[in-house]
């Protein structure tokens, strides 16, 4: 079921009035709802892969409950890597399989030698990447004793499938959020209309941003030889603004959703294109990525403890693998590499920490200087996400050489209205930039209700009748 | 939880009503107009009405006698000219009709345009039947495969269209589909917009709507071949075909033409070396164009350059 459905317009109203209105006086019946939700919610979109979550489910949950008893230092960590093997066994197979196969099969005819292999027919089931990850946090936190291990299977489960964040996170950390399944949720007022505001800019980012950018950056990357270099710059640029929209909206969409029903979700895009350096956009984009990469995979590998070398080694391991997680392919792994390369002179400088809070907190506008920052950090941006979009390295590359001949003609028609939904999409992220989302807190800006209602009738009337071609979310294929 | 829901559901209420509003000040939907079944059974438009195509890209209107498009000046050697919504045309503007065009070429006749979505061969006939209270001196009628196969009860009962049974030798008139529903879907506006993303087509851009219903093309079988036959022995049989014509679509295939040829009837199949360029939309090959229109008025106005009508 996507968000930006009609299906799900009809689902979370029901779920939300049996969950407040039927189910309210009992915490485990509120989490069985939970868990039948979410299985309708992905069974809708597939029934047979409901399978893999289960067994996922049920592995982690025994792992855990194994954990709790084992005090056997090896046997725990057979169980640690039976999790582990298990989550990324589901991976290598839907996920990786292929790509391995095909590139193994390349490399030896380099060498001369032809080899044979049976590639998988598989589709990749929507959002693995997302809850395998999760289950293998609650695993590795529990191994690491940092979290008591649930008796709780249906608290569990619904930590593991919670429908608002199954398919494409934000990706949750067990420490955080399966303890909100053990408690009695309230409903309160501010939280749930909280919630809907940030639905509804989750809305207006995906349906009006995303999916109108998406139809110019799709002409440009599928016909790139026959544009020029300035609309090519402009259909980079629309897809810079597309995976921002696409994504951050789908984890507004998310975290509002799992407001509406008590919880709290971590944010996961904190306005990335208003960074002054790299660092700092990859303390904003995709948080919930890159701290458990952080947590599981750079401080396991020594962190920054080892002196610069080892910083260095680790950021490119970690841009690496990143890379990979997005996608079987050598486009996420340059991609990946690109951004490792472009972070390193803060991380051999040791400025990757100086710019920790947000631009021009003291003043309503930048300075010309964080200005020109925030300009050079988002064209570096714009240059990578070439490699993500592409359908290959060598079309990302053709793409970035046609973009450089000098043609200032834009031989596409695009609509004013688009860059007109732009600004408004930057007008209002600048405004709210300090809070969590652009319709933070809005009553502090606009403390008059029927003016509030007037900003929100716009945004309904914006999301019904400038849609642009619905479009995937691009996360789920990861 | 109680002022939540109460809030939300006002504000879904002024959604709601702003978005009603807006379809309504930019003319998003098209207008649907209203019908009604006459006295003789003929299913008409209620006279006198008029609306919005999509976009408000032009307007349409329901003359005084319940038709679609201008009503000729006098009626004087009156030749009707009957179909579907290709006659209908409210997809062009009304300068693009078939009859505003062949009665502003000057020509000797007076052309009346009884066009309405959804019309079968059958009830063509039967309108033609009851158009001759003004005494028309020709009366032709527009043809595409489709609308055989809709007259034929025994190839698929359709309600809402007049259908002949050939087992049965009866003709059955359509009735008036859920018209309590339709004038709710209809007059709220949202609604009606909606409805088509509903069904998986966006708002707006959709080239077949209630008043475009593009009939489906069909591979024509022997079965069909032969219930066409049928139909069209009924026809020569139980009207004065003497005085109609059927214009034949240019992309109606050879087996139909021929099924035509062998029950002696009048007909004439418009010819066009490009039948794309007639069509209202690379996909729409139901629907013509304003130059489709332009160019079958050509051909109508040379065919009556001809004495008389020649029987094939």
């Amino acid at each position: 079921m996507f968000f930006n459905s009609i299906d799900f317009a009809i689902f979370l109203p029901i779920v939300f009035v049996l969950y407040w209105l039927v189910m309210n006086k009992n915490l485990k019946l509120q989490n069985v709802l939970i868990v039948v939700s979410s299985y309708v919610f992905y069974g809708w979109w597939d029934w047979k892969f409901l399978t893999l979550i289960l067994f996922s489910t049920l592995v982690d949950y025994f792992v855990g409950v194994g954990l709790s008893k084992e005090k056997n230092q090896i046997k725990r960590k057979i169980l640690l890597w039976t999790s582990i093997l298990v989550n990324l066994g589901f991976l290598g197979v839907f996920k990786y399989y292929n790509f391995f196969l095909d590139n193994f099969i390349e490399a030896f005819s380099f060498f001369g030698t032809k080899i044979k292999g049976n590639s998988l027919n598989v589709i990749l089931p929507v959002g693995i990447s997302f809850y395998t990850f999760q289950t293998l946090s609650y695993s590795i936190d529990v191994y690491k004793q940092k979290l008591e291990p649930t008796k709780d299977f249906i608290a569990f489960a619904a930590f593991v499938t919670f429908f608002p964040q199954l398919v494409a996170g934000p990706i949750e950390r067990a420490t955080h959020l399966l303890p909100q399944f053990y408690t009695k949720r309230k409903f309160e007022y501010n939280k749930a209309v909280d919630g809907m505001r940030q639905i509804l800019w989750g809305l207006f980012k995906k349906i009006v941003i995303a999916d109108n950018c998406a139809e110019f950056a799709n002409l440009a990357f599928n016909n790139s030889d026959d544009y020029s270099g300035s609309t090519l710059v402009l259909g980079a640029i629309f897809f810079t603004f597309q995976i921002y929209c696409d994504f951050s909206g789908y984890s507004d969409i998310a975290i509002g959703t799992s407001r509406l029903f008590g919880f709290d979700l971590m944010q996961n895009f904190n306005f990335p294109y208003f960074s002054r350096d790299m660092a700092e956009f990859w303390r904003r984009w995709h948080i919930s990525l890159s701290t458990w990469f952080r947590d599981y995979l750079y401080i396991p590998l020594g962190g920054s403890k080892g002196g610069t070398w080892m910083k260095v080694r680790n950021t490119f391991i970690i841009f690496i693998v990143s890379g990979f997680w997005h996608g079987a392919n050598w486009t996420f792994i340059v991609w990946g590499l690109l951004n490792a390369l472009y972070i390193m002179p803060s991380i051999i400088f040791s400025t990757n920490r100086n710019n920790l809070n947000i631009v021009a907190s003291e003043s309503f506008l930048p300075s010309i200087k964080e200005s020109l920052k925030i300009l050079f950090t988002f064209l570096l941006t714009v240059l990578a996400w070439i490699f993500f979009r592409a359908n290959s390295v060598s079309h990302a590359i053709s793409y970035i050489i046609n973009m450089f001949t000098w043609n200032t003609h834009v031989n596409m028609d695009i609509p004013a209205k688009l860059f007109f939904l732009i600004s408004i999409l930057f007008l209002m992220e600048w405004i709210a930039r300090k809070k969590l989302f652009a319709l933070s807190e809005i009553q502090l800006i606009l403390p008059l209700w029927y003016i509030r209602w007037v900003l929100y009738l716009f945004l309904v009337l914006c999301i019904l009748f400038s849609a642009g071609k619905q479009q995937d979310f691009i996360y789920f294929q990861f | 939880m109680k002022k939540y829901i109460v809030r939300i559901l006002f504000f879904g209420i002024v959604a709601f009503i702003s978005v009603e509003t807006f379809i309504r000040v930019k003319h998003l939907n098209i207008d649907v107009p209203t019908r009604q079944i006459n006295e003789e059974g003929i299913q008409l438009y209620n006279p006198n009405q008029n609306g919005y195509w999509s976009n408000a890209s032009h307007s349409w209107q329901i003359n005084e006698e319940g038709w679609p498009g201008k009503l000729p000046h006098s009626r004087d050697s009156l030749i009707t000219l009957i179909g579907d919504s290709h006659i209908e045309n409210f997809m062009n503007p009304i300068e693009c009709n078939l009859e505003t065009i062949l009665n502003e070429k000057k020509i000797r006749y007076n052309f009346f345009a009884a066009g309405r979505s959804g019309v079968s061969l059958i009830e063509a006939l039967e309108i033609s039947d009851y158009l001759k209270k003004y005494k028309p001196v020709k009366q032709f009628i527009f043809v595409k495969e489709g609308d055989l196969k809709e007259s034929i009860q025994e190839l698929g009962i359709k309600e809402d269209i007049t259908q002949l049974s050939l087992k049965n030798k009866i003709i059955i008139n359509g009735q008036l589909k859920s018209p309590g529903l339709k004038k709710i879907v209809y007059n709220i506006k949202t609604l009606y917009y909606y409805k088509n993303s509903l069904v998986g087509i966006r708002p707006g851009s959709s080239p077949k709507s209630k008043l475009t219903n593009s009939k489906e093309k069909h591979i024509l079988n022997e079965t069909d071949k032969i219930y066409y036959h049928q139909l069209l022995k009924y026809v020569f049989e139980n009207y004065n075909t003497s005085e109609i014509t059927f214009f034949l679509h240019p992309e109606t295939t050879k087996s139909v033409e021929d099924i035509f040829k062998n029950n002696n009837l009048n007909y004439y199949k418009f010819i066009t070396a490009s039948p794309k360029k007639w069509r209202n939309s690379p996909q729409d090959e139901s629907h013509w164009s304003c130059y489709g229109h332009q160019q079958a008025a050509i051909q109508v106005a040379a065919f009556l350059g001809e004495k008389e009508v020649v029987k094939k």
